[in-house]
């Protein structure tokens, strides 16, 4: 995965096998009575266009034979930066429901803003600011956004 | 739908009346300000404030709705430009020049160009709905479903010009745009298929929050990984384009005018696909194409220039025949039939006045659009000021509250996560995205009318060439796909894999 090449080799793979993936679904669509295009003809056709798009990206990987080309993969603090964020912003959308959007929004950003480097005081302040906007924009605009422990 | 002067003047009379400029006002500024929300698209921000509307006569009520709507087509390419999140699918062409402008400084240019050509070609395509409005409205008439299906066929072929040199991984990208629209429902029979047992999928992939994820989350975890302190390089707000620049862009604007326009009177056909065409089509005639895509001022003019077009297009359908061409007008068909108008050709005999007048404010509605938008550029570009760990988690939890609006369905935004990841992935791989985009936009359209024609044609293929119209199509874009493949092969396959341009 270092070079555009194996990142390809790899990319193509897994393109392939989710195309293989939807063809094989695909097959399983029941067809209707009357059509004049079976319900499955797109799906599959997608799929194993899919299928072969991946495959021929592998092929062309591999017979390629110019310069390689470096993928520029984040450094370790680069990954630990990409990894919080992105476990931050799942247990985000996980508690939407539960603590609402105003609060679920004031916490992540109040977490996130200091770890990407701002103080902390930054951070909660524009918590606070964003948590407000979005109580403000629900409730005058009457937008059905959870409010979760704010209540309706 | 006579015309006549006399109505017009008339019309303008009441539009210009005190009371009525002040709705067309509240409605622009309303409009701009959802537009600006990412996922909160015009659609949904007319039935938003539909109810808000109820307590005004039916004059100033319409007039503010349709200020509501074009306001919301203004407003919506601030976020594509400023942090690279087209808030609907029409503003991904203008987000792929726009950030690249804003990255090198020229925010503030790309913002009031935005606007400077949503009025150009607002107005222009308004004098066509004023004196040709009868006429044209017949030319939807001839679009059936084949023609559709070759227009569809012609939409994807502009993948080949958006994946510029990285051709295959361009086609790569639309095939799984393709078959990520293929999850969920059927779109004639509404029988599930791909969802794999699981019961979330049946919703299918709805493609604003592809875009959210490929462009917003995408671009975000670039950024994070760098650590950089400012999203923009250059942080110069620089509050006025350069008349220069405006000039450049004249014929651009007319050009996209005439594009949008037409495509705007053909229902179904989404400001969406038109700004990709009219994005497309300046690429192919400009003299410097590879500019595109690398902050091309021509680039962000042509797609918002098409959009306001289009929008102002869709007019001339709803007035004439009652036909909505898309979802934000078919909600302002319900507030027209909420106060018992119902728009076809008879509501031009029997209410003459109501409809100049709207006409007529529509002109008006532009100008405040305008007006209102030149000095918010100012504000907007200063976004380039906040640093990046306080301007990174807020679009997230912008993206988050864009996705979720969609359909108010917490799967559409694990939708956007993984898209998000996709988009980061796509980025390092050097797959370009706008095909991806494109594919998931055109899809439905494309089986729905494809199925039409087959069912009218009782199976048979030929339909798609024996009817002028879509013959044409379909030869223009079995053209475009051969010359980019010719084009490809041509240039050797030595350099094919290195230079993904995205």
């Amino acid at each position: 995965m270092r070079t555009l090449r194996s990142a390809d080799i790899v990319s193509g793979i897994f393109i392939c096998l989710l195309g293989i993936a939807v063809a094989l679904a695909a097959m399983s669509i029941p067809a209707l009575m009357g059509e004049r295009l079976p319900a499955k003809a797109l799906p599959l056709l997608c799929g194993v266009l899919t299928a072969v798009g991946g495959l021929l990206l592998v092929v062309r990987a591999i017979t390629y034979k110019g310069e390689e080309i470096p993928v520029e993969w984040p450094d370790m603090e680069g990954w630990r930066h990409i990894g919080v964020t992105m476990v931050a912003l799942v247990i985000y959308v996980a508690v939407i429901e539960l603590l609402g959007l105003p609060v679920a929004s004031m916490i992540f950003v109040a977490v996130l803003v200091p770890y990407l480097g701002m103080s902390v005081l930054a951070g909660i302040l524009t918590g606070i600011g964003t948590a407000v906007s979005i109580y403000l924009m629900i409730h005058y605009l009457s937008l059905s956004f959870p409010l979760g422990v704010l209540g309706a | 739908m006579f015309f006549s002067f006399d109505l017009l003047f008339q019309g303008f009379a009441i539009a210009m009346s005190p009371e009525n400029i002040m709705w067309a006002f509240v409605g622009c500024f309303v409009g701009t300000l959802v537009g600006v929300l990412p996922g909160i698209g015009p659609s949904s921000g007319i039935a938003i404030l539909l109810p808000l509307t109820t307590f005004l006569p039916p004059t100033p009520a319409i007039i503010m709705l349709a200020a509501i709507y074009y306001g919301a087509m203004y407003g919506g390419s601030t976020t594509a430009i400023m942090v690279n999140i087209p808030g609907e699918a029409s503003s991904v062409p203008t987000a792929l020049d726009g950030f690249e402008m804003a990255k090198q400084g020229r925010a503030g240019a790309a913002l009031a160009i935005s606007a400077i050509s949503s009025f150009v070609a607002g107005t222009v395509s308004l004098l066509g709905l004023t004196f040709f409005a009868p006429t044209l409205a017949s030319f939807a008439l001839y679009f059936g479903p084949p023609e559709y299906f070759a227009l569809m066929v012609m939409g994807l072929s502009l993948v080949v010009s958006l994946a510029g040199k990285a051709l295959f991984k361009g086609l790569v990208s639309a095939i799984l745009g393709l078959t990520a629209a293929m999850v969920g429902q059927n779109p004639l029979t509404g029988v599930g298929r791909l969802t794999f047992g699981s019961e979330d999928l049946m919703a299918g992939v709805n493609f604003i929050s592809v875009i959210i994820g490929l462009f917003a989350l995408g671009e975000v975890f670039c950024n994070v990984e760098q650590r950089i302190t400012y999203m923009l390089d250059n942080r110069k707000v620089e509050w006025m384009p350069k008349w220069a620049d405006v000039y450049r862009c004249r014929w651009v604007m007319l050009r996209s005018s005439i594009v949008g326009f037409f495509m705007g009177l053909l229902p179904g056909c989404s400001p969406a696909v038109t700004t990709f065409v009219a994005y497309d089509m300046e690429k192919r005639l400009s003299k410097n194409p590879e500019s595109f895509g690398k902050g091309a001022i021509e680039g962000v003019a042509a797609p918002e220039g098409a959009n306001n077009a289009t929008s102002s297009g869709g007019f001339v359908p709803l007035l004439a025949f009652g036909l909505p061409t898309g979802p934000a007008l078919a909600v302002l068909l319900g507030g027209l039939m909420m106060y018992g108008l119902q728009p076809g050709p008879l509501l031009f005999q029997s209410d003459p006045t109501f409809v100049w007048a709207i006409i007529a404010s529509m002109y008006v509605g532009n100008l405040i659009c305008l007006v209102l938008n030149l000095p918010l550029v100012g504000m907007w570009a200063r976004i380039a000021l906040i640093p990046f760990p306080v301007l990174g988690p807020l679009i997230l939890v912008f993206a988050v509250l864009g996705a979720y609006s969609i359909r108010f369905m917490l799967f559409d935004v694990w939708v956007t996560l993984i898209f998000g990841v996709v988009g980061y992935l796509m980025r390092k791989l050097k797959f370009p995205m706008a095909p991806l985009v494109l594919a998931s936009v055109l899809a439905q359209m494309l089986e729905t009318s494809l199925s039409q024609s087959l069912l009218m044609s009782r199976g048979s293929w030929s339909v798609f060439f024996t009817r002028p119209i879509a013959c044409v199509f379909m030869v223009l874009s079995i053209g475009s796909f051969v010359r980019g493949l010719w084009a490809q092969y041509k240039s050797g396959e030595a350099e094919a894999l290195a230079d993904g341009d995205d």
